[in-house]
């Protein structure tokens, strides 16, 4: 973060046109009346009205605010809020009137001579300020949970600002800031001594960058310590997750509502049958007479089965298919969402949770909507219409039948919860006993080594008999469960025949109506158990729904211009190959990974690019295939900064090869022709004879048709790679990017793929990322990057001859090489 | 780089000498008229297009010349090519399955194909692979090779063991 940079040029200049990199725009502190109004107006909004006034009563008229951080804790860790505002030229803290603790840390010795304490009796804050010249630095220790800022004096710690890991990332910023400020001040100072007239713009940023998150890559807003997509959430309302599943099945509303039609007909019809047995009761078995019409009956019987039977396939073919759709529509979005996100939303551990995503909780949603939803509004259904019914026959009856149905629904319900909870504790025991598993059985070399087999068996036998035991808990409930269900429903029975025999014994009622309300009722009770499933499973699906949008609401962070300018009009979509770094700056979370760093690359030249591990060298290559967008600065190739140009066209100029090859499942064809479906035979034989990879192919069975990939054939590392240079060769790209293409094999091969990869560079822009810097000896300049900085360039002699950090890692390496050659000397004979 | 990937096709083709020696084997006389014997065969792309691409290799693996198109050369060695391919790649044609073991594998299959009947056991069901919409390939526990040109000319019994797979 240099602020003479944006001294010098102001953002229009520094970032071609604005709307390309949203987030990041300086803005220029002026000492303007307006200005300041405005950047008050921001830093202040959140702040409470009294701090507010406090600040603005401290404010001189030409003082501007730059940055507040608010510290949560108090020296003795309490949570208490207290404001810090870094102005142009003071350092101002507003702390609570508290209990006399000591902000320095220090004994109070008498005041202060340089804090001014203002003290009013009706004022709950006080408020200190120190200038910016006094205090010689700001350091920030981070501690687990604990953050501190020490504001050093020349003689003494000024003060001591304690807050919680929330404020860690605006803390950090705050002590940027500061020392921005400081750097400026000073620089004003000078200018003003040696031309004595001062300057008078003050340009700090008065914004901080937008960075990318760490774990997903996702961009971060100022001042966020994780990026709000990552930061765990509550757990979801369950209706509103699946409410957002409408936005799905909106477009297929037609054959939802059919099917609906067609869920209300087999119901209605399904509950057809005992209503007809009244008169077939009373009008006939028990006078005993009539009975010419029994097959009338008998035949509306079988007609409702009939219709039963074609309304609920029809409802089960029909809202199984818009499941099955809409699942399907949720997996393909989701999947084109995924691929338009950041590299580092797939990092590693990612990569099984993500599959899940795709496959698991997208056929979870369909078993829920094509079942579980299809069950419950089935049910529900039913028992609106039971009850309709059995009032319309006999209301006091259905008033005495269906009044304990709720009590028992609740009853059955509070069982399935505890039963759930058991289960839940049952499964976790049994994942406990895999874990073990999956800890031993890779690890068997280990165990056997050290001879602890006897301990990793008591182990297992341990968490196995966890499982044995929460098991046995939950079994007594469970088995106690369908008995539990027959049990009420016979309660429930025998409310309806006792009081049915009383109104039958009265009069009041037939026979006929007894059975009819008998069987209604049995079917009722049938239901309660999957009805009672029904929570567990939209908590499940809602789960699983929350978890496909998580997805689905992340914003890529690498954005299509609004206005894209064409890749290489005259060229046919080929860049000629020059790249211009200005001034880029990226962040990553809150680490600084690359820091102003300026390169101008002409085309075909070859640049390597060597540094310690961490020196920001992939997240430089990254930036240049744009996989992420630089914080500040630009980068221009072929004179236009990348961002302008569309992204996929973009990326068809770029090679790459990478450390670790990645093969497809397919043949070898195929993955020679990734990044060209559409190549020919000839072209693909062409560009395997040109990476070296046309005899090791020859000599596989199936020649360039041998499958390959995970499932396929395995190749070595060596011709993995030569592989992926000719899949690189046959999109003949412009600028070529070897990230350690040959860092992971032996020497031997490394010297095959070297040959490989000295056609491959030929006329091509190329940055080679490498370890060992005797893959360079072909390249033109060699950059060196330390900490995020390009501290040395020049040709490997030039280099040599500095005698800095590159003269140092040839050095080294020459000792390796020499003390290996020792070594493979001594053993052989 | 554009010359080496857009290949000779529509460059001269260079004459290739291959003949038979006494024993029986090809022998390759390269163009400063070394001859090279015991030379091998390699179809580039067996699966896809097994009738071109054929790389004729020395001993040592090392590729001395490359067939694009047999069609391009003389009757002569078209016919050469065909009787020493013809030798190199045992695929026989399964025409009908008699019998499956089961449909869990490993499983026993009894097949008839062109070169008569066999049986052989396949050990996972990624041994059988759709190579286009009809053309199947089955990999048995031996590695041997059978493959099927068009599962629609099969009779229904046998089409539903292979569809069972792809």
């Amino acid at each position: 973060m240099s602020s003479e940079n944006s001294v010098s040029k102001p953002t229009s200049e520094t970032n071609p046109p604005a709307d390309f990199a949203p987030g990041n725009s300086r803005t220029l502190v002026t000492h303007e009346e307006k200005a300041r109004t405005q950047s008050d107006l921001e830093l202040f909004a959140k702040l409470p009205k009294e701090v507010q006034n406090k600040i603005r009563s401290t404010l001189e008229p030409d003082e501007l605010p730059i940055f507040v951080l608010e510290p949560d804790l108090s020296l003795r860790l309490s949570y208490v809020s207290s404001y810090v505002i870094l102005t142009s030229r003071r350092i101002l803290v507003v702390a609570p009137l508290d209990s006399g603790e000591s902000p320095s840390g220090n004994p109070i010795v008498g005041s202060r001579a340089t804090a001014s304490h203002s003290r009013n009796p009706s004022e709950s804050f006080v408020i200190q300020a120190w200038n910016v010249q006094e205090v010689v630095d700001l350091v920030l220790v981070d501690r687990i949970g604990l953050g501190t800022i020490e504001m050093l004096g020349a003689t003494s710690r000024l003060y001591v600002l304690r807050f919680s890991a929330g404020r860690f990332t605006t803390a950090r910023l705050f002590v940027e800031k500061f020392r921005a400020l400081k750097l400026q001040l000073s620089i004003e100072t000078k200018s003003r001594l040696s031309f004595g007239k001062p300057e008078s713009t003050i340009a700090v940023l008065a914004e901080p960058e937008a960075s990318i998150c760490p774990s997903c890559g996702g961009t971060m807003q100022p001042g966020e310590s994780t990026c709000r997509d990552c930061a765990p959430e509550a757990a979801p309302d369950t209706t509103r997750s699946l409410w957002r599943l409408m936005r799905f099945a909106k477009a297929r509303m037609g054959i939802i509502l059919f099917g609906f039609a067609m869920t209300l007909a087999s119901t209605a019809v399904g509950l057809l049958p005992p209503y007809l047995t009244i008169p077939l009761i009373d009008k006939i078995l028990i006078p005993q007479k009539n009975f010419e019409l029994v097959p009338w009956y008998i035949g509306g019987l079988f007609g409702a089965a009939i219709l039963a039977w074609i309304f609920t396939w029809i409802k089960t073919y029909v809202l199984s298919i818009v499941s099955e759709k809409i699942s399907a529509d949720l997996r393909n979005k989701t999947y084109e969402h995924l691929q338009s996100l950041s590299l580092e939303f797939f990092g590693g551990r990612r990569t099984g949770d993500l599959i899940a995503r795709v496959s698991n909780d997208t056929e979870r949603i369909c078993d829920f909507l094509s079942l579980q939803l299809l069950d419950f509004v089935t049910d529900l259904i039913m028992i609106v219409l039971t009850a309709s019914i059995l009032i319309s026959i006999d209301p006091m009856m259905a008033a005495v039948t269906l009044i304990p149905f709720p009590l028992i629904a609740w009853l059955v319900q509070y069982v399935r919860t505890q039963l759930r909870q058991g289960f839940a504790r049952g499964s976790a025991a049994w994942a406990e006993m895999v874990n073990v598993l999956a800890d031993t059985i890779p690890g068997i070399r280990v165990v056997k080594a050290f001879a602890q087999e006897r301990r990793e068996i008591d182990r297992f036998a341990k968490r196995n008999q966890n499982v044995y035991e929460a098991n046995t808990r939950v079994n007594w409930l469970w088995s106690a469960f369908a008995p539990i269900i027959t049990f009420l429903t016979d309660i429930g029975l025998l409310i309806i025949w006792a009081f049915g025999a009383y109104r039958v014994a009265n009069g009041d009622m037939t026979v006929g109506v007894l059975t009819a309300f008998v069987a209604y009722i049995g079917r009722l009770y049938t239901r309660l158990d999957s009805m009672s499933r029904m929570l567990a499973h939209a908590q499940r699906a809602a789960a699983s729904t929350h978890r496909i949008f998580e997805i689905l609401d992340r914003v890529p962070s690498v954005a299509e211009a609004t206005k894209p300018i064409p890749v290489g009009t005259k060229t046919k979509g080929r860049v000629e190959g020059s790249i211009e770094v200005r001034n880029v700056c990226f962040r990553y979370g809150t680490r600084q990974v690359i820091t102003d760093v300026n390169l101008s690359i002409k085309p075909g030249e070859m640049i390597g690019l060597v540094g310690p591990s961490g020196a920001g060298k992939s997240t430089f290559v990254n930036l240049i295939c744009r996989f992420y967008d630089c914080a500040s600065g630009s980068i221009s190739v072929d004179g236009h900064d990348i961002r302008s140009y569309p992204i996929s066209d973009y990326r068809s100029n770029i090679g790459i090869v990478l450390q670790e090859p990645f093969l497809f499942f397919g043949s070898i064809a195929d993955n020679i022709a990734y990044g060209r479906p559409n190549a020919s035979r000839a072209e693909i034989v062409a560009a395997a004879r040109a990476a070296r990879a046309h005899d090791f192919i020859l000599r596989l069975a199936d020649g360039y048709d041998s499958l390959v990939g995970e499932r396929g054939q395995s190749l070595s590392g060596g011709e993995r790679q030569r592989i992926s240079i000719a899949r690189a060769l046959l999109t003949d790209p412009r600028i070529l990017i070897l990230d350690e293409a040959t860092s992971a094999v032996d020497t031997e091969t490394e010297r095959e793929i070297q040959q490989a990869l000295d056609f491959l560079v030929q006329g091509r822009t190329t940055i080679a990322i490498a370890h060992r810097l005797s893959t360079l000896r072909k390249a033109d300049r060699i950059v060196v990057m330390e900490k995020g900085r390009i501290t040395e360039i020049g040709k490997h002699d030039e280099l040599l001859g500095l005698d800095g950090t590159y003269a140092r890692l040839h050095q080294a390496q020459q000792q390796m090489q020499q003390d290996s050659s020792v070594i493979s000397e001594a053993i052989s004979p | 780089m554009n010359t080496t990937v857009n290949a000779n096709s529509k460059a001269a083709i260079p004459p290739i000498s291959l003949t038979r020696d006494h024993w029986g084997r090809l022998v390759f006389v390269s163009a400063d008229e070394t001859p090279i014997s015991n030379i091998i065969l390699t179809p580039l792309f067996p699966i896809s297009e097994p009738g071109r691409w054929i790389s004729i290799t020395a001993s040592d693996g090392r590729e001395v010349a490359c067939i694009e198109n047999p069609a391009d050369y003389p009757i002569e060695l078209q016919q050469l090519l065909r009787e020493e391919l013809a030798l190199r790649d045992f695929v026989p044609r399964i025409q009908r399955v008699l019998f499956v073991s089961g449909n869990t594998e490993p499983c026993e299959w009894h097949v008839l194909t062109n070169h008569g009947e066999t049986k052989f056991v396949l050990k996972s069901e990624e041994d059988i692979r759709r190579l286009s919409p009809f053309e199947v390939m089955i990999v048995d526990s031996n590695g041997g090779r059978y493959r099927i040109d068009d599962t629609r000319t099969l009779d229904r019994k046998s089409r539903r063991h292979i569809e069972w797979y792809v």
